[in-house]
């Protein structure tokens, strides 16, 4: 390619034209430690993708390159490029803020109270582990704005204190610890997932052990008498 | 004898900088032949420079013989006071000029911002070569050198025309090349690569390059202990 490059200046120079297939990729990350499971209410963010399959020989595009998305001859969203794996063109993740996701606790059932013993540090304490399993429901309501039908994955993340139980509808996948929901939600309508959970909720207190608990004796005479 | 090779191929970085590729045809007078390579920008790298000689008749690789090469780059702080006087003298242009007619404020304006944008790296470095020949004939003479400069840049834009279906594009992908140094390449054949010069080799303003020779040898060669490097590798696209 042949052209001429002036000082202080920009050139733009076609490169290439090319068909593709267009996948948006949509995905919910949802995970809970013992503390916010319990939360009346969290607001979880979709993150969007766009993969371009290009028809042709593989093209090397740097990174970061801008990339605009046209629909009917405008313009409707500026972004740039992840990442390029053969004929894929990755695009950056965005949050989509036309999906709206709400997820709300719906019941805590509190589980009975187990205590153990644990040494401390100190001989003369103990560390009082009171540990129980609460079962916990929570529903997720997600929210399409768009004017078309959308696709996305919820993907619930198992913790070391927070475990699935059930969930309707049921995971369309489960490979431990995720487990996904495929769902699909035409324009301006709403889907919704109920979670049960369990979750682990530990307490520990370092208390003196009740053999080295001293209540000292008060001699009589040091008991002052009222209005001395 | 200074000589002026035609630039016939950029390899632009996306990172900033690339590769310039000269070439001329020189007649040769029996004896040594000295030549000046005229505008080679201060931005180029003396140990890249490379010049690579192309025999008109295969007999004369044994009577015409490259000596040496000779590469320099000019003087970080002279540099910066002439750039510094250019700078002042286009403000007093601007300030004291009573003619200002059209055709006039488009020249001074012209003069004026070549000169703002001035930094070292477009001062003109030394690149000179000393031929030996046993015979008066002729040689194409071909030139190399990496330029380190990041205002010349490229990078992709990509127009992705999505169908009503939704489910299929038309991708239209433009190369744009940015060139914000002083010197320009007319008619000149272009690569792209995918590379970044590495850090440590930036002398694109004399100011970085004067903070580079302040730091003293042995720090300077203890710092690189602490940085290990990573592969990079140059990736040239398939135009």
């Amino acid at each position: 390619m042949k052209a001429n490059i002036p000082t202080r200046n920009k050139i733009k120079l076609n490169w290439f034209k090319s068909k593709a297939n267009l996948d948006i990729e949509r995905n919910i990350k949802i995970q809970y430690d013992a503390s916010s499971v319990t939360y009346n209410k969290h607001n979880w963010e979709v993150s969007v993708k766009y993969v371009l399959v290009k028809e042709g020989d593989p093209k090397e595009i740097p990174v970061n390159s801008p990339m605009t998305l046209y629909k009917g001859g405008l313009p409707f969203l500026f972004l740039s490029t992840a990442g390029i794996i053969g004929n894929k063109i990755i695009s950056e993740e965005l949050i989509d803020d036309d999906i709206k996701i709400d997820d709300d606790i719906v019941q805590v059932i509190e589980g009975e109270e187990k205590v153990t013993y644990e040494d401390a540090s100190d001989p003369k304490q103990h560390i009082e582990v009171r540990t129980r399993f609460d079962k916990i429901s929570r529903r997720i309501t997600i929210e399409n704005k768009l004017d078309n039908e959308i696709d996305l994955v919820l993907d619930f993340k198992q913790t070391k204190d927070i475990t699935f139980v059930k969930a309707t509808p049921e995971p369309s996948t489960i490979e431990e610890p995720d487990y996904k929901f495929e769902i699909k939600i035409p324009s301006e309508e709403k889907s919704r997932i109920t979670l049960e959970l369990q979750a682990k909720i530990v307490k520990r207190v370092t208390k003196i052990k009740p053999e080295f608990i001293n209540i000292p004796k008060v001699k009589p005479e040091l008991i002052k008498k009222e209005g001395q | 004898m200074l000589i002026d090779p035609k630039v016939t191929k950029l390899s632009i970085f996306n990172g900033g900088g690339g590769i310039v590729e000269r070439e001329i045809k020189l007649s040769l007078s029996q004896g040594t032949n000295e030549f000046e390579i005229a505008n080679v920008p201060a931005s180029f790298d003396p140990n890249s420079a490379d010049i690579k000689l192309e025999y008109v008749s295969p007999t004369d690789k044994d009577l015409i013989t490259l000596q040496q090469t000779i590469v320099s780059l000019p003087d970080v702080n002279t540099s910066q006071q002439i750039i510094d006087r250019e700078k002042s003298a286009a403000t007093n242009i601007i300030t004291y000029s009573i003619d200002f007619t059209r055709e006039l404020r488009e020249r001074v304006s012209e003069i004026c911002e070549a000169s703002s944008y001035r930094t070292y790296a477009d001062m003109k470095g030394t690149f000179n070569f000393i031929i030996n020949s046993k015979i008066n004939g002729e040689v194409i003479v071909k030139i190399l050198y990496f330029i380190a400069d990041l205002r010349i840049k490229w990078e992709t834009t990509l127009q992705v025309n999505i169908n009503n279906d939704g489910k299929s594009a038309e991708i239209e992908a433009y190369l744009v090349v940015d060139n914000q140094t002083g010197f320009s390449y007319e008619d000149v054949e272009l690569g792209f690569a995918i590379f970044e010069l590495p850090r440590d080799t930036f002398e694109t303003t004399g100011a970085e390059f004067a903070y580079a020779q302040n730091i003293p040898m042995e720090q300077q060669a203890f710092s690189e202990l602490s940085k290990q490097k990573r592969t990079q590798r140059m990736r040239n696209l398939m135009l």
